[in-house]
């Protein structure tokens, strides 16, 4: 709060005012007491400061409101204020309160068993629902970040012509060019401009360091709106071509690379090869697009622009003009598409997509993360429950204790508030418990999750934790307190005094909600136990997915080309020599190279022309560049016809390998072999004839196969970024008699080495499908505890109520066994119609669950049939116990008792 | 009636109502306890005890027109009742009953 100025000068806080005024009594006191305290303020802030003299007023208004809420039962209603009476309800909850207090601590058992249910359930629920709110329901960390919008360029082809977020997010389709037209044509934004990533490797004398950096315009900058911390953001002129370049640090690359020096601005830094100028810092907060980014550079470079309109790579951000909806801009924008079309006619099929910009960031994780939300909110659920079955126990304890209580004269009102009380100590203490949980487990869980996950460096244990938690904390105390303290209120005195000290007509009438609420329990856990097994039999199946290739014993290594291999042809020298000397290391069988590897990186889908048997036709196909020894080495096998070999060179007919998917397309029915196919790039318009038919391979376990055409490398140069190695053992213990060879041939050369194994584990689908299985699972696991410990707290109780019938039917010869075998009937009859309703509800939300799934049905049988044995068994033996009680009751014992 | 014996605090505050005379109101009497006693007093405290004071028959109040500083609020001007002074003076005379014959003590050097 700024100091000494502001709209409330010569006023206190008027909020603080009105809490104030709760407390205080009606009329005349409470009016000159606040008249007091006013003036006292208006002369304070004239003083010294208004910052003073808030504080000083919100000290006098905490030491009146405490005084004042203690206000004692004696004290009797006045004709000046006839509000004591209901004040002394008030100090009636206080005194409720310290009354629960002492129950709870007398029955430390129960207090332990209701404060752990709920803490877990708040626990759980306070971090599912944080990340809800940090990815979902925050806006994001930009100044009226409602307005910013990502434009794509939309077609049939590729992004379909209504395409939802997560379908076109990744495609990096804008062409620089276009963009400027958008911008300058279009009417509705404010401000906008392109950005793209680019991996930079940072030199600083002998070492250098691969940095993950965005290219932007000063266009996308504005619309972000966020000034630099230290500096200056981009500004037009860094866009010209020609321009000196100019980069802006991320705090974190400031502080770890620089050491936070303030005279950072100025700084010259080599990326690849040119030297570009450090202008400013970003603040901490700043993560554009992401947080994976370090540092974020102009856009400078002449080969920016290409005069082919098609080859697009950047993304384009741009914030509505104030007023303007999403809806006219995107009117406004099929206008300017029909321009363009106009002016450049094999664009007329192409549109702009205009998405909010949340919507492209946040994509389809939204799904997802409800259903995890959805899971622990049944956890909760599940939880209040519990401690609601655990009170009503309690409840019928003292059944006698309120019906004399009624007798007495105690309102409804009053017992009910007693009950309220109760749980709301609980909850309290459940939801601080929930709170500290949920702030321990912040960290672990944070790091299970998938890095994909959008906003997750945004997560932070902060005060809208401890929001969540309390709202958690209010909401299961009004939700546990409820039912018993209703309860309560409406006990008939007449029945209680019938009944005498037996409690036990009563005790019945209350054993049915019980019942009913265990049944509700395991019908909850149900569901979750059947979405658990039904994530976890996903998973299995994306494990067990055939890849199209063999996975064990295959290192990927990433290597770096020497300084000197500048042309595409020097790469591939290289790379010759280096693959002959690592050929003849002990234990490696084969060695091969590709420019795209399947689980490693990314892929580049260019526009084909296709010969098939049907004719010519434009499609899509992947095309990655391979040596001839690639298949063997990834143990992908020949099909038809052949594979690469080294008489595939420069100077022989052009070849490409297809993959079974893609002959499928080119000849349905017949072999492809011979038909050609041709890349639509200006630089490399050759036909090439398909010569051999090799396996589909995936390249994400989620993913079907794709189409291929493999090019050898002898007929398209370029640099190999990826080696597969086969050895005959651990592939990993080659590193080093690797790193050896290529230091003897390029002394500063630098590999990385991973296993294919290793990335197929690590790689996004496998990680998710992990995360949701430990999560959802986990949940699952709570829920059974909390349900079949319900089972147990009402048979034992049950077991206890009956006591005395028990024991005269021992007494008569009843057999032990029949004892046992009617409560566990009990429990299977209750487990019974729990299961029962839980499917009913798992067949209902089936749908729901159904993104989180690879290749099954949310319906699975298997996985409904082993939650429900699953629970079944665990609900007998948790009927077990009780059950053995009864059976071992001494019938002289208990009726010596009554 | 058996005498009513007040507690420091209350005689503190009925002083000084007597000490101001017209002009007891419940900010000047916490200004005259900090400036005679050198005791800074909670407010809640203050309030409390006014009304207990009030409620035992030794302090009556009349409310008055609040100015605007006050936001319009009433304002109460504190006197102390006959019955208040007669507390008072049975306080003294008890206290000084009791330190009769201590000046030695509650003069010397603490």
């Amino acid at each position: 709060m700024p100091r000494d100025s502001g709209p409330n000068k010569g006023m206190p806080p008027s909020l603080l005012e009105r809490v104030l005024k709760t407390t205080l009594p009606k009329g005349v006191i409470g009016e000159s007491i606040l008249g007091d305290l006013r003036e006292e303020y208006v002369a304070e802030s004239d003083a010294s400061s208004a910052f003073r003299a808030q504080l000083s007023y919100l000290r006098k208004a905490v030491s009146i409101a405490f005084r004042f809420s203690m206000r004692t039962r004696s004290t009797p209603p006045t004709k000046d204020n006839p509000s004591r009476g209901i004040r002394s309800n008030m100090s009636g909850f206080v005194q409720d309160l310290r009354q629960a207090l002492r129950l709870l601590i007398r029955r430390p058992g129960l207090t332990f068993a209701a404060v752990i249910s709920l803490g877990l359930g708040i626990g759980a629920s306070t971090g599912i629902f944080s990340l809800v709110n940090t990815i979902l329901l925050k806006p994001l960390p930009y100044p009226e970040a409602e307005n910013l919008v990502e434009a794509f360029r939309v077609d049939e082809d590729v992004t379909g012509l209504n395409p939802t977020p997560p379908r076109v997010s990744g495609l990096w389709a804008v062409p620089f060019e276009v963009h400027l037209d958008w911008l300058s044509m279009g009417r509705v934004f404010e401000s906008g401009g392109g950005y793209a990533g680019r991996r930079v490797s940072l030199h600083d004398g002998d070492s250098s360091e691969t940095l993950v950096a965005l290219r932007m315009t000063s266009g996308a900058f504005r619309a972000l709106r966020v000034p630099a911390q230290l500096g200056r953001g981009f500004l037009p002129e860094d866009d010209q071509v020609g321009g000196d370049p100019v980069a802006l640090l991320s705090y974190g690359l400031w502080q770890s690379r620089f050491g936070g020096k303030s005279d950072i601005l100025g700084t010259q830094l080599l990326l690849d090869d040119v030297h570009y100028a450090v202008v400013g810092v970003m603040p901490r907060s700043f993560a554009f697009p992401n947080e994976n980014y370090q540092l974020w550079i102009s856009f400078s470079d002449e080969n920016k622009t290409s005069p082919v309109r098609n080859g697009g790579y950047l993304k384009v951000v741009a914030r509505l003009a104030p007023g303007v909806t999403l809806d006219q801009a995107r009117e406004d924008m099929d206008a300017v598409s029909a321009q363009i079309g106009q002016m450049h006619p094999e664009e007329a099929e192409h549109r702009v997509g205009l998405f909010y910009q949340k919507e492209m960031i946040v994509g389809d994780t939204g799904s997802d993360l409800l259903v995890l939300f959805g899971a622990v909110v049944l956890v909760l659920l599940i939880a209040c429950t519990n401690v609601a079955g655990l009170f009503l126990i309690r409840a019928t304890e003292r059944h006698r204790e309120i019906g004399v209580r009624r007798a007495l004269g105690a309102s409804g009102g009053r017992l009910l508030s007693q009950q309220m009380a109760e749980s709301f100590i609980l909850s309290i203490l459940g939801g601080a418990l929930g709170w500290g949980l949920a702030v321990v487990g912040l960290e672990p869980v944070l790091s299970l999750m998938p890095r994909e996950l959008p906003r997750l460096g945004e997560m932070a244990i902060n005060r809208d934790l401890l929001f969540i938690a309390i709202g958690f904390a209010v909401l299961t105390g009004v939700f546990t307190g409820f039912l018993p303290a209703f309860k309560a209120a409406r006990t008939p005195i007449t029945s209680v005094l019938r009944e005498g000290g037996r409690g036990l007509a009563g005790g019945r009438r209350r054993n049915r909600v019980q019942t009913a609420l265990v049944i509700s329990q395991i019908a909850l856990a149900f569901v979750l136990l059947s979405g658990a097994g039904l994530v976890i039999r996903s998973m299995v199946r994306l494990l067990r997915v055939d890849t199209g290739f063999g996975v064990e014993n295959v290192a990927l290594v990433n290597v770096s080309y020497p300084a000197n291999a500048e042309e595409s042809t020097d790469a591939e020298r290289y790379f010759r020599s280096l693959e002959d000397h690592v050929r003849g290391l002990p234990g490696v069988l084969e060695v091969g190279g590709a420019d795209q590897m399947p689980f490693s990186g990314g892929w580049s889908s260019p526009p084909v022309t296709i010969e098939t048997t049907e004719g010519i036709q434009d499609g899509i196909l992947h095309m990655p560049t391979v040596t001839p020894s690639y298949f063997s080495a990834m143990g992908i096998p020949v099909l038809a016809g052949r594979g690469l070999t080294d008489e595939d060179t420069p100077d022989s007919e052009p070849v490409v390998v297809i993959s079974q998917a893609s002959a499928a397309a080119m000849a349905p029915d017949g072999s492809p072999l011979g038909l050609r196919i041709r890349l639509n790039s200006p630089g490399d318009s050759i036909w090439r004839t398909v010569v051999g038919v090799v396996g589909d391979v995936r390249y994400r376990l989620n993913f079907g196969a794709m189409p291929m055409a493999y090019v050898p490398m002898s007929q398209a140069p370029t640099y190999l970024d990826n080696w597969v190695i086969r050895t005959a053992s651990d592939p990993m213990a080659l590193a080093p008699a690797f790193r050896r060879i290529q230091g003897e041939l390029d002394p500063t050369g630098t590999s990385s080495f991973v296993s294919l194994s290793e990335n197929i584990e690590g790689s996004a689908a496998a990680v998710s499908a992990r995360f949701s299985v430990i999560l959802l699972g986990s949940l699952a696991a709570l829920a059974a505890l909390l349900a079949v410990g319900g089972v147990y707290g009402v048979l034992a109780y049950l077991v206890q109520l009956r006591q005395r019938e028990l024991g005269i039917q021992l007494a008569l010869g009843a057999e032990r066994k029949s004892v046992i075998r009617a409560i566990l009937g009990r429990g299977f009859l209750m487990a019974g119609a729990g299961l029962g309703a839980g499917l009913l509800i798992a067949f209902s939300l089936g749908q729901l669950i159904a993104s989180l799934l690879f290749r099954i049905d949310p319906w699975d049988p298997i996985a409904l049939a082993s939650a429900g044995g699953l629970l079944l068994g665990a609900t007998l033996a948790a009927s077990y116990l009780p059950a053995r009680r009864a059976a071992g009751l001494d019938p002289v014992e208990v009726l010596k008792g009554e | 009636m058996a005498p009513r014996y007040l507690g420091e605090f209350e005689q503190m505050v009925l002083l000084a109502t007597l000490q101001l005379r017209d002009e007891a109101y419940a900010i000047s009497i916490i200004k005259e306890l900090e400036v005679r006693v050198g005791r800074s007093v909670g407010r809640g405290t203050l309030y409390k005890t006014l009304e207990r004071l009030e409620t035992k028959g030794f302090l009556q109040w009349k409310a008055e027109a609040g100015s605007p500083e006050r936001g319009g609020h009433a304002r109460r001007r504190f006197r102390v009742t006959s019955r208040g002074v007669a507390a008072l003076r049975e306080s003294r005379d008890a206290f000084q009953k009791l330190t009769e014959g201590l000046d030695e003590v509650l003069e010397g050097p603490a």
